[in-house]
């Protein structure tokens, strides 16, 4: 068993997390249970919800039931290997993966990245390099094509990084995690059309077909971000194809 | 062709990252010190910098710092600093991957290309375009 170099005061970073901000969530596939803890600690005392999965299957439904954030991933799980896992999650997802192992060999390393991985940490681990790695990761995963992440429709301005949505008047958005998700996903595709089919992929995961549930999401989107829901002007439908997001249309 | 800034002062080593980078279909760019590097970064809008943290003139966080406060060009910091600290200062700066020296060179690669190709829309299945 690898432990991490690890002291409790290190758990706890300097970021603050704010009350409004719609939490990340990481999913962690490890089966240790020792460091499973430090994990857990680890990220909820830094403002993220956890979920954990000690098995490649129990985690790859995880992955698809919870739409992670960000995905760490021990490569020696007891039904599979974690080379598999990535393998599995990359068929369908962006989200950033951290492979987090034991394995030292090059060869291993470089494998994983050839194979989708976005970072390789080795065990025994930095607590705060890994999270320090993991915000890295997801700060340059939201910003995207986006000048540093921030999201500017009309009057409400939306820091994808920090999911904080506010009016220029200072007023608080609420969007759920799902809003913030499918807006993050129209944001990535610039201006152009993204299909019903590639939102709910990209949003619920590869087995969710049903776009009812997208409609009802973007209706309410629309509800807290347009001037005039019925007649919207950031979040455009193209009829039978998808939507598109117009960012810098000014409202 | 990506385009990826070298910020290296020991030439022995910006020659290994030039001859890494070319032979992998990227065209190079280089600088020796921070104050170059910021014009570099500026005026050959590159994809991709790396950035040796001992620099001559000027700190490299200094130079992860301006870069950052104007764009969000991945940044991969290849240092012989090893600290956690120091790490967590690059990351803290706007860094977005880390690298100590001695390194190698196909993990170099390999994370390199992870960056180049992190938020790339084009990559993503299902877009229409």
């Amino acid at each position: 068993m690898v432990r991490p170099t690890i002291f409790p005061a290190a758990l706890a970073s300097a970021y603050t997390v704010s009350m409004t901000e719609a939490m990340h969530l990481v999913l962690i596939f490890e089966d240790d249970q020792a460091i499973q803890n430090i994990l857990r600690m680890l990220f909820e005392a830094n403002g993220f919800r956890v979920v954990i999965a000690d098995t490649a299957a129990r985690g790859e439904n995880d992955a698809r039931q919870h739409r992670p954030d960000v995905v760490v991933v021990d490569l020696g799980l007891p039904d599979r290997d974690g080379l598999n896992v990535i393998i599995a999650i990359r068929a369908w997802s962006p989200v950033p993966i951290i492979v987090l192992s034991a394995r030292t060999a090059e060869a291993q390393r470089l494998a994983a990245f050839e194979n989708g991985a976005d970072d390789y940490v080795m065990k025994p681990f930095s607590a705060p390099e890994l999270l320090a790695r993991v915000r890295a990761i997801m700060r340059r995963h939201v910003r995207g094509e986006l000048p540093m992440g921030v999201l500017e429709l009309g009057d409400v301005s939306i820091d994808l990084g920090k999911r904080v949505a506010r009016r220029r008047d200072g007023r608080d958005v609420r969007l759920t995690p799902l809003e913030h998700r499918i807006l993050e996903t129209l944001a990535r595709y610039g201006d152009r059309i993204v299909t019903h089919a590639a939102l709910i992929k990209e949003v619920w995961g590869p087995h969710r077909h049903d776009s009812r549930a997208l409609r009802v999401y973007i209706g309410s989107l629309r509800k807290k971000l347009e001037v005039d829901p019925s007649r919207p002007r950031h979040i455009l439908t193209e009829l039978g194809v998808g939507y598109r997001l117009v960012i810098d249309a000014e409202a | 062709m990506p385009i990826v800034l070298i910020v290296e002062d020991d030439q022995g080593i910006a020659d290994v990252l030039r001859i890494l980078a070319e032979a992998n279909g990227m065209r190079v760019v280089a600088a020796n010190t921070c104050d170059l590097a910021i014009r570099e970064a500026a005026s050959q809008r590159p994809d991709l910098a790396i950035v040796d943290l001992g620099l001559p003139d000027r700190d490299g966080i200094h130079l992860i710092q301006s870069i950052r406060s104007r764009s969000h060009l991945p940044i991969l910091v290849l240092s012989a600093r090893t600290l956690e600290s120091q790490k967590l200062a690059a990351f803290k700066a706007g860094a977005d991957d880390y690298i100590a020296k001695p390194f190698s060179a196909p993990e170099l690669l390999a994370r390199m290309h992870a960056l180049l190709h992190r938020g790339a829309p084009d990559n993503l299945p299902g877009g229409v375009g």
